[in-house]
């Protein structure tokens, strides 16, 4: 699949294949594609993506949170928002700065994991992208871990190694915390009440009321 | 019964997943969706589909410690570095509290019961529908009884079990 990008995103390099900006974008595209799209232009406008028919487009919109609730994308001519063929980042790329390339200005792991996705994308034949591989990193397994051990009676003390293999996740959740949820150190490791609410605000724990005994 | 719910995407429970499985297959699908009593009596003459159900409820039932979260020590990735015997204390303490808190031989006993009163009801409208009678009479009773064993299997766990509060230190300990 045809991987072309629009606005800032010809920061990606060879990663991508640029769209003229401006009315002049007005061009047939190769189909099945996927059109990465950053909503801001080099000179701090906004620009605007009108699609028209090609059942076979997707777009990733790059950018922070604030796309919503306007994500500011015109499909067929309509405002359009989220589900479908249009699809933001929930971990977001906060920004593309002009003079430095995206792969040196942002973290190890959202450059792993836009490369991985759009090796993946390039190398479909059909549609609709793996989005999933675009899924913020996981809860690493290590903090169940360390809960569990705290569960368990204190019997075993978690070793600095189980974070090994990680390192993705580790630095996803240690930053500031994203969204509703607190930020979770190592040395917070210990703290039985932080790991719990923790696990529950990135949903890793539900709670569980009733057992298999149906009312 | 409290406790909590583990939903880690890479670490799949077997025996939740068979739970929900039985549950949206055989039950949802397999008999309460028929609304029609003509299309449900044809699905009941399908005797191979009620021993189905019937294997798959009782293979759930008598494996429910896949549902303790003393499974979790073997499967997460950070306890392969940990000695087998702290390993096995640790799962000790967490089989312990599943026992004591979730109770799962309560829960099989539950969900047994309600699956013979199924099969029951299947057995009796199976002998009037062979007899030639009317049949219809039971198809209330064998979606009541479907419901009420759907309901059992839909609020099993959709993951390994946690106690919501440490075990005790020193129930942990080794004596």
């Amino acid at each position: 699949m045809k991987v072309y990008g629009f606005g800032v995103v010809s920061k990606f390099g060879e990663l991508v294949t640029p769209l003229p900006a401006g009315n002049s974008a007005t061009m047939v595209l190769e189909e099945p594609c996927l059109i990465m799209w950053h909503g801001k232009a080099v000179e701090g406008e906004d620009v605007g993506l009108i699609l028209r028919g090609g059942e076979l487009r997707w777009v990733l919109c790059l950018g922070s949170g604030e796309m919503e609730p306007e994500p500011r994308a015109l499909v067929d001519g309509k405002l359009h928002r989220f589900p479908g063929r249009l699809v933001g980042l929930t971990w977001g790329l906060t920004d593309l700065p002009s003079g430095q390339a995206w792969d040196r200005f942002h973290p190890p792991w959202q450059v792993e994991q836009i490369r991985e996705f759009l090796a993946a994308t390039e190398a479909s034949l059909t549609g609709p992208p793996a989005w999933a591989l675009l899924d913020p990193p996981r809860v690493p397994e290590y903090v169940l871990a360390c809960y569990i051990c705290r569960l368990g009676g204190l019997m075993i003390e978690p070793e600095w190694n189980w974070r090994e293999r990680f390192e993705g996740e580790v630095e996803y959740w240690s930053a500031k915390g994203k969204g509703d949820v607190s930020a979770l150190s190592w040395e917070e490791r210990s703290d039985i009440e932080k790991l719990r609410r923790f696990l529950s605000q990135t949903q890793t724990l539900v709670k569980h009321a009733t057992g298999g005994m149906a009312p | 019964m409290c406790g909590d719910v583990v939903a880690l995407p890479q670490v799949r429970c077997e025996s939740a997943h068979e739970a929900v499985s039985t549950w949206h297959d055989d039950i949802k699908n397999g008999l309460l969706w028929w609304s029609d009593d003509e299309r449900l009596t044809r699905r009941l003459r399908d005797a191979s589909a009620m021993d189905h159900l019937e294997t798959r409820v009782r293979r759930v039932s008598a494996t429910l410690n896949g549902l303790s979260g003393a499974m979790l020590v073997r499967l997460l990735r950070p306890f392969r570095t940990v000695p087998e015997r702290d390993r096995e204390r640790l799962a000790a303490a967490l089989n312990r509290a599943f026992e004591e808190d979730f109770r799962p031989e309560d829960v099989s006993r539950d969900l047994v019961g309600r699956l013979e009163v199924l099969v029951q009801e299947v057995r009796a409208h199976a002998e009037e529908d062979r007899a030639g009678r009317s049949a219809h009479v039971y198809l209330k009773g064998i979606r009541i009884a479907a419901s009420a064993l759907g309901q059992a299997l839909a609020n099993l766990p959709r993951g390994f079990w946690l106690p919501r509060t440490p075990v005790q230190e020193n129930e942990a300990v080794d004596s």
